[in-house]
């Protein structure tokens, strides 16, 4: 019976909708938070606040974003039903206590005793993600660039949580003595090992999809997925032994890397189809934009050791490239998602509304203006050591925030009321 | 009357793609249909491979000839060679996506 060919692989609405509303729900946590940072603009990088706010709105926001997103992708990007949707469930209680545990533990020093126990679920959380990654891959037939990429960054995500968990053990209990030399490593291993190269992989699929690219090599993302693995192991052993050489050629490598994936995504925009630059193409224009851009801090931020372009290249790429490539996708993806369970039951008996019609455009367009406009101010701020600028750039990004909320809404509520009209016919035989 | 190729072209225009907005013989995504009978077999393609849709598409595409009196079952194939380009949709198609 051809009823369940729909419903095979993909997994129940309700699971991936329980990690974008979180993320949505965090997002909106982190956009009122973050003026009251203005402060810290003249401050250290590596403060306790920062972290937290940095883990509520990495982990909250993008990767919370990101898993729903995998459970979503992996089983039709793999051809492979995802190996467990329970673990899904377990996994996201788990990951949302631990966040509110973990940084509240990190935010008020009153608390630093709870720390290690947020630490642990949210460890545990990511193990239960990574085993139903890998035990999901025991079927895989097809291993593309794509499958490669999921792989490779579960198994850094792996080290990287498990790094972060010693870090928070050793917050409380202090067995070891360099403990700037973990954060390193966990920034490496979960930023750049992780989300940096699951975006990577599945911008491969999503980019070209959206853009109905064709005909462009895979050449520069096969070199960019060599390159920061080689960048990352070298990172990895020269930060722990201490060699620099080996610690700046890592460095180099990944940078190589990002710059082979940037024009790998150059490529795909280059031959793409639809031409119109529409909310989506915007916000990737920009997140790639912003990318290139924290790079350069980064770059400037190690020849000069100075603190103010790490703190400057952790904000572009936070709050520029994660959230322009997350937001572009969530006008993407959950639009499909609130189709499918609403709209495809009913394709060929009502006329279904098109993806696209399910965010509201204007609104997302002039999010994509305010939270640039935002973010180009608070940026300037941290260059010029002014927080009273910050705050209005922060304050303005939380508009953008809003928006983005409000057409989250506008998305999950779409058409209800015209189906339950059209359920009410069908009751009363009007239909 | 003995049901036509043209016939289950027809059916298949129904069937829109909702992301892109067109129908998915104007797409291009439809390479053939073969009528044996009240049996027919579809060989079609998706835009991407990857495309959380492939499965709808599939089940739309059967469904929709399903529908036209004298056929009794319908078998849709995926296949990804030759790979869709956008010469394969029709004008129209390319002209509204900005392919011109």
């Amino acid at each position: 019976m051809a009823k369940n060919l729909a419903t095979d692989m993909a997994p129940p609405f309700i699971l991936v909708a329980h990690y974008f509303i979180a993320g949505a729900v965090f997002y909106a946590i982190t956009a009122f938070l973050l003026p009251f940072y203005a402060g810290e603009v003249n401050g250290y990088f590596l403060s306790s606040s920062i972290a937290s706010l940095m883990h509520l709105y990495l982990l909250g926001f993008v990767m919370m974003v990101i898993f729903g997103a995998m459970y979503q992708l992996v089983p039709v990007v793999l051809e492979i039903p995802i190996f467990s949707k329970d673990f899904a469930y377990v996994q996201f209680y788990m990951f949302v206590s631990g966040i509110l545990i973990f940084t509240f533990g990190l935010w008020d020093e009153n608390y630093t005793q709870i720390l290690p126990y947020g630490a642990m679920l949210m460890y545990i959380s990511m193990l239960i993600f990574v085993t139903n990654v890998f035990l999901t891959y025991q079927n895989i037939t097809r291993w593309d660039i794509v499958a490669k990429f999921i792989l490779v960054s579960n198994i850094f995500l792996t080290i990287g949580v498990t790094i972060g968990f010693i870090i928070a053990l050793n917050l409380i209990y202090g067995f070891y003595p360099d403990i700037l030399d973990l954060v390193q490593m966990h920034i490496a291993t979960t930023i750049f090992g992780y989300v940096i190269m699951t975006i990577m992989g599945i911008g491969m699929i999503l980019l070209p999809m959206f853009s109905l690219s064709h005909g462009f090599k895979q050449t520069a993302i096969e070199m960019a997925f060599y390159t920061i693995i080689i960048g990352l192991i070298l990172f990895l052993i020269g930060t722990f032994y201490k060699l620099n050489i080996l610690k700046f050629g890592g460095i180099l490598f990944s940078t190589v890397a990002i710059f082979f994936a940037l024009y790998q995504m150059y490529l795909i925009f280059s031959t793409r189809i639809r031409k119109q630059n529409d909310f989506w193409a915007k916000n990737m224009m920009a997140s790639f934009a912003t990318l290139i851009v924290s790079f350069f801090i980064l770059l400037t931020g190690v020849i000069t050791k100075n603190d103010t372009y790490y703190l400057l290249f952790g904000f572009t790429l936070f709050f520029g490239f994660f959230t322009f490539f997350v937001v572009g996708h969530i006008y993407k993806i959950l639009p499909f998602l609130v189709w499918y369970q609403r709209y495809s039951p009913l394709v060929g008996k009502i006329k279904v509304p098109m993806l696209n019609d399910m965010v509201h455009e204007k609104i997302a367009d002039t999010q994509f203006w305010i939270t640039l406009t935002g973010l180009l101010l608070a940026i300037g701020a941290i260059v010029a050591k002014i927080p009273f600028v910050f705050q209005i750039g922060t304050v303005i990004m939380g508009i953008g925030t809003l928006l983005v909320i409000y057409n989250i809404y506008y998305t999950l509520i779409y058409g209800i009321e015209e189906l339950e009209n059209y359920n009410k016919g069908l009751e009363d035989g009007s239909n | 009357m003995a049901v036509t190729e043209e016939m289950v072209y027809d059916a298949i225009k129904t069937v829109i793609d909702p992301e892109v907005g067109f129908d998915i013989y104007s797409l291009g995504l439809i390479y053939g249909a073969k009528v044996e009978g009240d049996h027919v077999h579809v060989t079609m393609t998706l835009s991407t491979r990857g495309c959380p849709l492939h499965e709808m598409m599939k089940q739309w595409t059967k469904e929709a000839v399903e529908k036209i009196d004298g056929i009794n079952s319908c078998e849709v194939e995926i296949v990804w060679e030759p790979a869709w380009n956008v010469t394969m949709a029709s004008d129209e198609v390319k002209k509204a996506l900005g392919a011109f």
